[in-house]
């Protein structure tokens, strides 16, 4: 009895194998689910749930930063907008350049993810974490809003980026509702396997140990700067992706895009969807998005109260959000369920 | 194993550590002893490189490690068991162990060793269990165990015995007597606790204000001059 305790001592192998089969089938039928919506839902309701996708991944981005390594990015839209920037400025000033379309979405993503980096490479590796890092976070996203406003010449100023090429490739069409809708799709699952993947990896425990305690995770062995560096790039890329995805489905890109108010309502799907969970992001964004629209005729004003006085209810008493309430309340079921 | 050279070290605008010269061999166990706040803590962390700002040299196995960052100075081969434990209360007490294969840089799913588990056999009962559930002395012996799974040369040890009830303290000892035993680590061990310390220790050193002020074997440690005058409290 050299090597005792086996790997997978946590759970039984079966167990754990029979869990993730169950989770990559409930994956698959929302694919499939989510595949057939243009086929039966209206042009509204399919654009609306394209939005709530791309909320969804924004906010998962953010999720991988805050929830699971314990970082709060306050401006994180800047990613979100440099995302649609550079997509769109691509599209409006090289729209004719061979290759424009494929240009256009590798630097929807490559831009915040440049950006990202070197972020992380001053701050973090300087020490700057925790408030002074969401401050500068923030400052980023003002000066980037700021500066979309201001040249005009370049990003059209307050009225945005308009009279964009289409993004093709080839014979293949990124533009309008139904192409978009399909690559969100897509890459919503791309991007929950891509978190999934690194949350799951020995990375993934590390982002963990940081939010837990920092220090204790470097006394381990853990290089903790570079695993704050790897969860922010990384998070920051697939914001930069819902970014770039929101450039062909809204056909518009405009400063808003970039600064506080988006950067707040990430905040808000995260927390209310539940942080450290990969489905809370897009729970979180279609129960504040659908609740917007079921309020919006009438009570347009009183949304933002209702937002905010969901938010504190939520995050006083579900500090892991609707997916930790559901979560508690399918374990007690089982634990009733297993004393009979 | 560790020798340390004219170390000072504090926080922003302060010394708390004021050159202190230690060393310890292969194998032994040496104590640093001192009253509540006279910088043995901080010791510990000025090696561990997680105070703010630190001056002096520190070797381990004869490599300098002090312009490394906390987690390579891990990598040259120090388990650190920080004060209060430093145990993922939330995470099973497996999970805690596999933390410890990342220094050495083993997979984490790698088989727990079997001289861990050999030095505390309750541990294979309880497993599956969320740390913050182990009992407080429990909870020490895993954090030692933690540190172990990566077979460091070098152990430091930060008040094991702190809030610990005196049946436990006797288990702990008794535990890392085992550890010492086994001569494979050497063991600086921070304590308050003088018979704790000086029976397990051969030799050890007396903090007072962040400086050494007395240092020598184990009995003489335990002379009452000495006793009275530093450590008493």
């Amino acid at each position: 009895m050299t090597e005792a305790v086996g790997a997978r001592t946590l759970i039984g192998r079966s167990a754990a194998r029979r869990i993730e089969l169950v989770h990559w089938v409930v994956a698959a039928a929302v694919a499939v689910a989510l595949w057939v919506v243009p086929l039966f839902a209206s042009r509204f309701v399919t654009g609306q749930v394209a939005r709530i996708l791309v909320f969804g991944i924004a906010a998962l981005g953010l999720d991988l930063i805050w929830g699971y390594t314990g970082q709060l990015s306050l401006g994180h839209a800047a990613f979100f907008g440099l995302g649609a920037y550079a997509t769109g400025l691509v599209l409006v000033h090289l729209g004719n350049v061979p290759a424009a379309g494929l240009l256009a979405i590798v630097a929807g993503v490559a831009v915040p993810t440049t950006l990202a980096y070197l972020m992380a490479r001053t701050l973090i590796h300087g020490n700057v974490t925790g408030a002074y890092f969401a401050i500068i976070t923030l400052l980023v996203s003002l000066i980037l809003e700021q500066l979309a406003t201001t040249l005009i010449g370049i990003t059209g100023g307050i009225n945005g980026l308009y009279g964009m090429a289409p993004i093709r490739i080839g014979p293949w069409e990124l533009w309008g509702l139904l192409p978009s809708y399909y690559t969100i799709v897509v890459c919503a699952l791309v991007a929950y396997a891509i978190a999934r993947r690194l949350v799951r990896s020995p990375i993934g425990r590390a982002m963990e140990g940081v939010r837990t305690n920092e220090q204790r995770t470097a006394s381990l062995g853990y290089p903790t700067s570079s695993v704050r560096t790897i969860a922010f790039v990384v998070g920051a890329a697939i914001t930069g992706l819902a970014g770039m995805l929101y450039v062909p489905l809204e056909q518009f890109v405009y400063p808003t895009q970039l600064g506080v108010l988006l950067s707040t309502s990430i905040i808000v799907w995260v927390a209310i969807g539940g942080r450290r969970s990969l489905v809370g992001p897009f729970i979180g964004a279609f129960v504040v998005s659908y609740g917007q629209s079921l309020l919006s005729d009438r009570l347009q004003q009183y949304w933002v109260l209702a937002t905010g006085v969901f938010l504190v209810v939520v995050v006083l008493t579900q500090p892991r959000g609707l997916v930790g309430l559901v979560s508690t309340a399918v374990r007690r079921v089982r634990g009733h369920r297993e004393e009979r | 194993m560790l020798r340390v050279t004219g170390l000072s070290g504090g926080y922003h605008g302060s010394a708390v550590l004021r050159e202190i010269s230690l060393e310890v061999e292969p194998g032994a166990v040496v104590a640093v002893l001192g009253r509540n706040g006279m910088g043995k803590t901080s010791l510990l962390k000025a090696v561990m490189g997680l105070l703010p700002w630190a001056r002096g040299t520190i070797q381990v196995s004869g490599h300098e490690i002090s312009s490394l960052p906390t987690h390579q100075r891990v990598r040259s081969g120090i388990g650190y068991v920080p004060q209060g434990r430093g145990i993922f209360p939330r995470a099973t007490v497996e999970q805690n162990l596999r933390y410890g294969f990342v220094v050495a840089g083993r997979p984490m799913r790698s088989a727990l060793p079997e001289r861990v588990l050999e030095l505390f056999p309750w541990i294979r009962e309880h497993l599956r269990q969320p740390a913050g559930t182990l009992s407080g002395g429990e909870q020490q012996m895993l954090a030692i165990a933690r540190a172990l799974v990566a077979d460091p040369p070098l152990l430091l040890l930060d008040e094991p015995t702190e809030g610990l009830a005196p049946a436990v303290v006797e288990h702990l000892h008794a535990a890392v007597g085992r550890i010492a035993g086994s001569g494979a680590h050497a063991i600086l061990l921070v304590e308050q606790h003088l018979r704790f310390a000086l029976t397990l220790a051969t030799h050890g050193y007396v903090l007072e204000r962040g400086a050494i002020v007395v240092s020598g074997s184990s009995e003489e440690l335990q002379r009452e001059d000495i006793v009275s005058r530093y450590l008493a409290v």
